[in-house]
């Protein structure tokens, strides 16, 4: 669970069911939280190019139950070993920089450091285009803060 | 910077209240008949208060300009506060009649206000300059901080109000100085101020729109600076057009002035605040990278 979001709760959230009280509770959340933002938008993506392959396969003989469970095992398996660092180091990010310069400031310099990256959003943000996504918000984070927080930027930042 | 963490703003605000205390110790008793006018008491109070203020904050100003040496514009503007610390540093040598200790005859000397004048349009031209340096470095920044319809307002309304006192500048103090220079100085620091003060609301919307943080609390502080220093200029000609004669207020002026000197103090120690917090959370997160390795490796 995350930020009182359960794995449910998200799965229900991204195919447009569930109770319109959680519904309404998570959409409040995703205003103010950036990572939890980018997460959501992540497995959006995810949910579409698992559609759009699910179509590509549906002509073609189906593998086994067990096959295909196990197969959608190591995908979230790998999902989580790829993404959780990635995700830990934007929530750590955002904490020290709204410690320093506030909630508004961090998420806009998020937003605009990810911008300014090959990754062009935080919703694309993986470890491959990290680097030069922290190099960019360190450049944010030593105009705003000085060298002292944008020391503390650069090493929050470390995969 | 870690040296002179002991200029916390808890120190300047004990300063501050020691300094109101002793102008109010040595002005109370004279207000209630007691005493004679202690002039050279309250001359030295003015004078150390300004040197103890200024000189904290110049020392804390050249520490913050070291820590955004890499900071583009950032680093002019607190260039700039720096600047403006050492400047003023020296106004009160135009102003106290201490002075008179090293020039006979200082303080009715032309000169003295000459100086004066040109230490105030100095120091209102480096604050000036470094809050449009910081104002363009935010803009630079582009994080999305934008000035209201009220904000415009309030700025024209500070222009009305600088045209209302100079359509009645016979109220200024060197309205009648036989010395044009001495006039024209007063004018261009007057007209500096309201700049200033313009600066200082579109300073307080960006730390409003920031919604939180250090840096926040800093803006908010060096804000409350520049409008004190224009609401204590337009305060001093009021009360000098409503009571020409009374001794009192030109002291009440004078002791405002002086809080003044610690509140820019006050902005800097906040800033510095900025930094140590920094280097805090940089030390935790540091700790905390040594604890997780081991389970790394386990």
């Amino acid at each position: 669970m995350r930020h009182g979001i359960t794995p449910e709760l998200w799965e229900d959230y991204l195919e447009g069911a569930g109770a319109c009280a959680e519904r309404s509770r998570i959409d409040a959340h995703l205003h103010d939280c950036v990572a939890c933002r980018a997460l959501a938008a992540q497995l959006t993506q995810c949910a579409a190019r698992l559609r759009e392959t699910a179509g590509r396969y549906d002509a073609r003989p189906v593998a086994s139950a067990k096959k295909l469970d196990s197969a959608w095992e190591a995908m979230l398996v790998r999902m989580s070993l790829d993404d959780t660092p990635v995700q830990q180091r934007l929530d750590e990010l955002e904490a020290a920089m709204t410690l320093l310069c506030g909630s508004h400031t961090a998420a806009r310099a998020l937003q605009t450091a990810a911008a300014e990256s090959p990754a062009r959003s935080l919703a694309r943000l993986t470890r491959e285009n990290w680097e030069p996504f922290l190099r960019s918000l360190l450049a944010i984070a030593q105009v705003l803060c000085g060298r002292t927080g944008a020391r503390l930027i650069l090493e929050s930042g470390q995969l | 910077m870690t040296q002179m963490k002991w200029i916390t703003p808890r120190l300047v605000w004990g300063l501050l209240a020691l300094n109101l205390a002793l102008n109010l110790a040595l002005f109370l008793p004279v207000q209630l008949g007691w005493t004679p006018r202690p002039a050279g008491a309250l001359a030295a109070v003015g004078l150390l208060g300004g040197w103890c203020a200024y000189g904290l904050a110049l020392l804390v100003c050249l520490a913050i300009v070291e820590e955004y040496r890499d900071a583009g514009w950032f680093r002019w503007a607190w260039l700039g506060l720096t600047a403006n610390a050492a400047i003023l540093l020296f106004r009160p040598l135009a102003q106290e009649t201490l002075a008179e200790a090293i020039w006979p005859d200082f303080h009715a000397s032309p000169w003295r206000l000459l100086l004066r004048h040109v230490l105030i349009v100095a120091a209102n031209l480096a604050l000036g300059l470094s809050l449009l340096a910081m104002w363009w470095g935010y803009r630079r920044l582009n994080l999305g901080f934008h000035l209201r319809r009220r904000d415009y307002a309030a700025m024209a309304g500070l222009l009305v109000l600088l045209v209302a006192l100079i359509g009645v500048r016979e109220n200024l103090t060197e309205a009648a100085s036989p010395f044009a220079a001495n006039r024209v100085l007063q004018l261009i620091g007057l007209a500096l101020l309201f700049i200033i003060a313009a600066a200082g609301i579109v300073l307080q919307r960006i730390a409003a729109q920031m919604n939180g943080g250090r840096l926040a609390v800093v803006l908010r502080w060096l804000t409350l600076y520049v409008l004190l220093r224009l609401g204590l200029v337009v305060l001093a000609s009021l009360l000098r057009a409503a009571f020409p004669d009374a001794p009192w207020a030109s002291d009440v002026s004078r002791f405002a002035w002086q809080a003044v000197a610690w509140v820019f103090t006050l902005t800097v120690a906040y800033q510095m605040r900025v930094t140590l917090v920094a280097a805090e959370q940089l030390e935790r997160v540091r700790q905390r990278r040594v604890a997780d390795k081991p389970a790394l490796i386990g």
